[in-house]
């Protein structure tokens, strides 16, 4: 088998096994900075998969900088999400970019009542044109919560493609990972969404 | 004004339907037997459901009794589904026991240890106005597990300091094996002498493991599955079980009732009633 077709069947098994196993699901770093554009002015976004539902909002300071906010809804575990990130492009090629986020992400868990709040931040890679990019990242928080032992290290690979045909853009981005907390065993995560998007392009 | 109130109204009626369910009645299962789906938080966010077989009456509702009574904090087996456990959590409910069967991500306990703490919690602390509020006494809680529900019943049992543990055909992780020599609380390791997944040998080498007051019961003629509802899967691998399902169901509930009558009340782990179980090799330490 060629190296070309073992990483497609494994980034594709990636994807659908996060897919199968979104029960586990959850998402600590925001899906408009994992699919982020910076060739446009605005973009307005709904992604949802197996595990959540969202909506968000982009906006491009410069070249080379976005911001990004989202707010999500756990369908199962039945808990609110709210992310910020602010993006860099550190450096572009005709095919290839490299970018980090950092931002923050806010949780509201009823029933018993607990709140969440945490930094995280993130490095990824992007192939290919803005018509079809391949995204690979890796992310990494921390999360603090008002109840109970409260810290959680969520650490994450993103894998994913994007892309856009005029001012639609899409993203079927997927994340696998664990989350850390000290002193307790590592809990697998993993999820996908289908993301799409509204881009402005110009003022 | 308005706006705060309407705000109010709008995160009350979130908490309201967001928040886990809490049921004060159950479906009844049998005569006296009800089952209940709760869920509650592990891990910060996760919901995770237990389902909760107890004594009842008629209605569903928890049977009228003076006090808290003992509980059992079931985990299931790899792969295998907490349904096929429920003969199980009959016989003990029925014997008194409150149990609760927490869910995980395909049915892999090992990945989610947090979730039978969490339904430990839940018997300990049972949500006010629930069918379990006051319902478990806390001090009174078992762990108990199959196969690799064993090693995850184990770990809890440890983290969440329980009153007794239970290894149904399964043997203790080598992560745990120095904290369960200093454990104190009396345990047993229950196995079927034909057992082809957790061989008599492993059993016998975790239970020797265990710290006095012990137990190593082995039931002859039981297998793996046995210890669920149905022994398809030994079939069907050519393990081939001597005892008819019934048979076995009945010698497993039958240990485990003596068991954890006994050592729930604080009465070691009643030798002499294990002894008393037909087909059975009883090693008491």
């Amino acid at each position: 088998m060629s190296a070309r077709r073992w990483v497609w069947g494994w980034a594709v098994s990636v994807v659908l096994g996060s897919l199968g196993w979104a029960s586990a699901a959850r998402a600590e770093t925001g899906w408009l900075a994992s699919s982020v554009r910076f060739d446009v002015t605005q973009r307005y976004a709904l992604f949802g998969g197996p595990g959540s539902v969202g909506a968000g909002l982009q906006w491009t300071a410069s070249a080379r900088r976005a911001f990004a906010v989202e707010a999500a809804w756990n369908l199962r575990s039945r808990f609110a999400e709210l992310r910020g990130d602010h993006a860099w492009q550190l450096a572009r090629g005709s095919w290839a970019a490299l970018r980090a986020e950092g931002g923050a992400s806010l949780y509201a868990v009823p029933g018993p009542w607990d709140v969440g709040l945490g930094p995280h931040v993130g490095l990824a890679l992007q192939l290919g044109r803005p018509w079809l990019n391949a995204q690979l990242g890796l992310q990494s928080g921390v999360d603090l919560f008002a109840r109970g032992p409260g810290l959680r290290l969520p650490q994450r690979l993103l894998l994913g493609l994007t892309g856009a045909v005029g001012p639609l853009g899409w993203g079927l981005l997927a994340r696998v990972g664990a989350d850390l907390e000290p002193g307790r065993a590592f809990v697998a995560r993993a999820e996908a969404v289908l993301l799409l998007s509204w881009d402005r392009i110009g003022g | 004004m308005g706006l705060e109130r309407g705000g109010c109204l709008v995160l009350l009626w979130l908490g309201a339907a967001c928040a886990p369910a809490a049921p004060v009645r159950g479906e009844l299962l049998s005569p006296g037997v009800a089952q209940a789906t709760f869920e509650t938080r592990a891990r910060h966010t996760d919901l995770v459901r237990v389902q909760v077989l107890f004594p009842a009456d008629d209605s569903g509702r928890p049977a009228v009794a003076g006090t808290a009574g003992p509980g059992v904090v079931f985990i299931q087996g790899g792969a295998v589904p907490v349904a096929r456990y429920r003969w199980q959590a009959e016989v003990l409910a029925r014997a008194g026991f409150t149990v609760a069967m927490p869910e995980h991500a395909l049915n892999l306990a090992f990945f989610e240890i947090e979730n039978g703490l969490a339904a430990l919690e839940l018997l300990r602390s049972g949500p006010k106005g629930s069918l379990l509020d006051g319902r478990v006494d806390p001090d009174s809680i078992a762990l108990a597990g199959h196969s690799l529900g064993g090693v995850v019943a184990a770990k809890v049992a440890l983290a969440g300091d329980a009153a007794a543990l239970v290894l149904e055909a399964s043997y203790p992780d080598g992560a745990d094996v120095q904290r369960l020599s200093r454990w104190e609380r009396p345990s047993l390791s229950l196995a079927g002498r034909l057992d082809c997944s957790a061989k008599l040998e492993q059993t016998s080498e975790g239970a020797a493991l265990l710290r006095s007051p012990t137990a190593f019961v082995v039931l002859d003629g039981v297998t793996h599955y046995q210890f669920t509802d149905s022994q398809r899967e030994d079939v069907e691998r050519g393990c081939l079980p001597e005892l008819p399902l019934e048979e076995a169901h009945a010698r497993v509930g039958q240990a485990l009732v003596t068991f954890l009558s006994a050592s729930l009340r604080g009465e070691g782990v009643d030798a002499e009633g294990l002894d008393a179980l037909p087909g059975a090799e009883v090693t008491v330490r």
